[in-house]
């Protein structure tokens, strides 16, 4: 049904526009990539602020607060981005392993947000000061940091990946 | 210098690297986790001295905090930089967008220096609007980077 679905997607006007134009999936892809080092760079110095790297002396609180606007900047860019370079070859990136384990990724990620915010960061004033974060803020940082890292390095991946034999 | 690029994709470094797959794709992606780490202090700089960012936390305070990251993600894009320019030698150094990427990278590189000493040095609590301007240099620069180095692989 999904592969279906994808199929009818992938023979629409628009994704064959997008697929075969010269400059306008380059751009998008350009865009993507961009957008990645903002978001994924503006979590890294949040998780290394939870795991006691930096901003040691400034609360964790503040740094979540100013870095959040950029990061979600960059989140919003990255995930129009991504849709259209996917919308662009629906059938070929649904078949990429890669893919499926970046998305995997991706899903996990976000679940590390929101156990973060909806557990550990609701206990923040507690430990806002604090240089060294209790424990599992520490763990949450050191998945962000890991999800993170292993989405940019499978959204690499993908290119290596053989298409799918039709 | 033509000479030194092909020297450089002589080497045994340079041969592995123009022979393997696995090799090139593993550099590849530390050069873009490299990026995305130094997009983000960058910006965090940037930010910082645009008065915008990490507030109770002075621009000279950020920028110190900032300092080894720096260095660390300036490393592991140089050296992953080297050897991907070592797989093909030859073609990086007739690429255009590659001249332009090394030229914007050594004045990005200059312009943070210049930025994170004037932040330390006055240890002033606000950025001044000369930092500012700086600032926005610096982004722009560091833009015309990650742009440039897209470019390399479409031009």
């Amino acid at each position: 049904m999904l592969v279906q679905w994808l199929h009818i997607l992938n023979e629409t006007a628009f994704s064959t526009r997008l697929r075969e134009s010269d400059w306008t999936f380059s751009l998008i892809e350009t865009v993507h990539v961009l957008s990645i080092a903002v978001m994924a760079g503006t979590i890294a110095l949040v998780d290394l602020r939870l795991l006691g790297v930096l901003f040691r002396r400034q609360r964790v609180s503040r740094v979540t607060a100013q870095v959040t606007p950029v990061t979600w900047i960059g989140f919003a860019l990255m995930a129009a981005s991504g849709t259209l370079l996917f919308v662009a070859e629906p059938d070929k990136a649904a078949a990429n392993p890669a893919f499926q384990i970046k998305l995997a990724l991706l899903v996990a990620a976000a679940i590390n947000l929101v156990v973060f915010h909806r557990l550990v960061f609701r206990t923040v004033v507690v430990w806002d000061e604090r240089p060294t974060p209790p424990r599992a803020a520490r763990l949450c940082g050191a998945a962000s940091l890991l999800l993170w890292g292993a989405i940019i390095v499978l959204g690499r991946v993908i290119a290596y990946f053989p298409e799918p034999v039709t | 210098m033509r000479q030194a690029f092909l020297w450089l994709g002589h080497t045994p470094v340079g041969l592995y690297m123009r022979d393997s797959t696995n090799g090139f794709a593993i550099v590849e992606t530390a050069h873009l986790l490299g990026l995305a780490l130094l997009g983000g202090v960058i910006l965090l700089l940037g930010l910082g001295a645009l008065n915008a960012a990490v507030a109770g936390e002075t621009p000279a305070a950020t920028a110190r905090s900032l300092r080894p990251v720096f260095g660390a993600a300036l490393t592991v894009m140089l050296v992953s930089g080297v050897l991907l320019v070592a797989s093909k030698p030859l073609r990086y150094f007739l690429s255009p967008p590659f001249r332009w990427k090394v030229a914007l990278l050594v004045l990005g590189v200059a312009l943070y220096a210049w930025l994170d000493r004037r932040l330390t040095r006055s240890d002033a609590a606000a950025p001044t609007r000369a930092d500012g301007r700086l600032a926005f240099l610096l982004l722009l620069t560091w833009f015309g980077v990650g742009l440039a180095g897209r470019l390399i692989g479409l031009l």
